[in-house]
């Protein structure tokens, strides 16, 4: 039986898809105000459920098994949501800045169509799976799902020829840079035959110099690196759309999280010889994407 | 293990990003972009494949616990497909518009944005 704190990070992730699957639905028919609600008061529910999830890792990770697929002996085929403290406090921190996008909305465009919350609930479902899965390949699948929304809202004012161009660069570059990724998790997987970032940790821990492994972790780098700093494209949607600060983001939280979880177990002698430089680069090149944003 | 499957598919990947970089027709641009990413379909599928063994589906020819392919990576490779259609269509929507405001599909002709 599943208790609700472990149902809380799957809530958190079908929410927002929940909701702008309705926005979609009736957007033609209903009126602005409507539409108005319906989105600000989806992301603010996942506001109030990713609280209580923050709350509830205080007395330890919550982790759920999605359809009860709970891992026995010989047999792994579930897909498990981890809520760690960090996790929890990302997504509570993606779903204030997602209200706040939203309520940003309100006066912001003259004419909304449903669109835009849509989009932006899309949006944060990506970011929230991925602060909350405990997976390498549907870390890749959240960024993907956060990406396709993100290169639809950077092109959203369709009538503007910067923003279409930089939804075009920005879709390009990030697509190359997560098959980058993949061809990481790809060498890690055919290394390890684990997926799981708990699992990889300890497998990977034990192969300091395997040259396979280095190579998945340069390719994973660069595949973030990639993605991370794109100043065209985080700076441009500031002038289209207010959700150019989530954006940075929440691709300053993908290059810290890819990291922590298996970077924390990964030899100190590795460490020392490029990944942390490229895990500094990293981390200084996103927060210099941000900045780029607050203006 | 042969390594043929592995050269072909960082070939795919390299060549595809090649093509986005020399590139002069933006539709051009996301074909390669597509190209690139089936580097990542062969790379999957080369990691789960065995010798003389059959397709991941259990049934009367193929009792369960009979040796067969990696499931997991067959899995991957089909999220992966999916993900590259929407990607595809979504860059494709975007080259439409982007020919429709600025009168090119040319890279080096957008002068919309200075990098």
């Amino acid at each position: 039986m599943v208790t609700f704190d472990q149902a809380l990070p799957a809530l958190l992730i079908a929410l927002p898809v929940a909701g702008s699957c309705v926005l979609l639905a009736c957007g033609r028919v209903v009126p602005r105000l409507l539409i108005d609600v319906i989105g600000t008061g989806t992301a603010l529910a996942g506001t109030v459920l990713a609280g209580w999830l923050l709350y509830e890792t205080g007395t330890g990770t919550v982790t759920s098994w999605s359809g009860g697929w709970e891992p026995r002996p010989g047999l792994t085929v579930g897909i498990v949501l981890v809520a760690d403290r960090l996790g929890a406090a990302m997504a509570l921190l993606i779903a204030l800045l997602t209200t706040t996008a939203l309520l940003f909305g309100w006066h912001y465009f003259d004419n909304l169509h449903a669109h835009y919350p849509a989009l932006v609930l899309l949006f944060a479902t990506g970011m929230t799976g991925f602060a909350l899965t405990g997976d390498l390949f549907d870390m890749f699948v959240f960024f993907e799902l956060m990406g396709v929304a993100a290169y639809a809202l950077t092109g959203l004012k369709i009538e503007e020829p910067e923003s279409v161009q930089a939804g075009l660069n920005f879709g390009v570059i990030n697509s190359l840079g997560a098959y980058l990724c993949l061809f990481g998790i790809g060498l890690l997987y055919a290394r390890t035959g684990q997926l799981g970032l708990a699992q990889l940790g300890t497998a990977v821990a034990t192969r300091a110099g395997d040259a396979l492994v280095l190579a998945a972790f340069v390719l994973i780098a660069t595949g973030w690196l990639v993605k991370a700093p794109n100043p065209t494209a985080v700076v441009t949607p500031v002038r289209t759309t207010p959700v150019s600060a989530a954006v940075g983001a929440s691709s300053h939280h993908g290059a810290n999280r890819s990291r922590l979880p298996i970077f924390g177990n990964y030899p100190a002698s590795l460490a020392a010889n490029g990944t942390e430089s490229a895990r500094w680069a990293g981390i200084s090149s996103s927060l210099a994407a941000r900045l780029c944003c607050v203006p | 293990m042969t390594i043929f499957p592995y050269v072909i598919a960082g070939w795919l990947l390299l060549i595809g990003i090649y093509g986005v970089v020399r590139s002069t027709h933006l539709v051009h641009t996301v074909v390669c972009v597509s190209i690139g990413q089936s580097g990542t379909y062969v790379l999957l599928l080369a990691i789960g494949y065995q010798k003389d063994t059959s397709a991941p589906i259990f049934g009367s020819v193929n009792p369960p616990g009979s040796p067969v392919v990696d499931p997991v990576v067959q899995a991957m490779a089909l999220t992966d497909i999916v993900v590259s259609a929407t990607v595809t269509a979504l860059l494709l929507a975007l080259v439409v518009q982007i020919a429709k405001r600025h009168g090119t599909v040319e890279p080096d002709q957008l002068h919309a944005l200075r990098g």
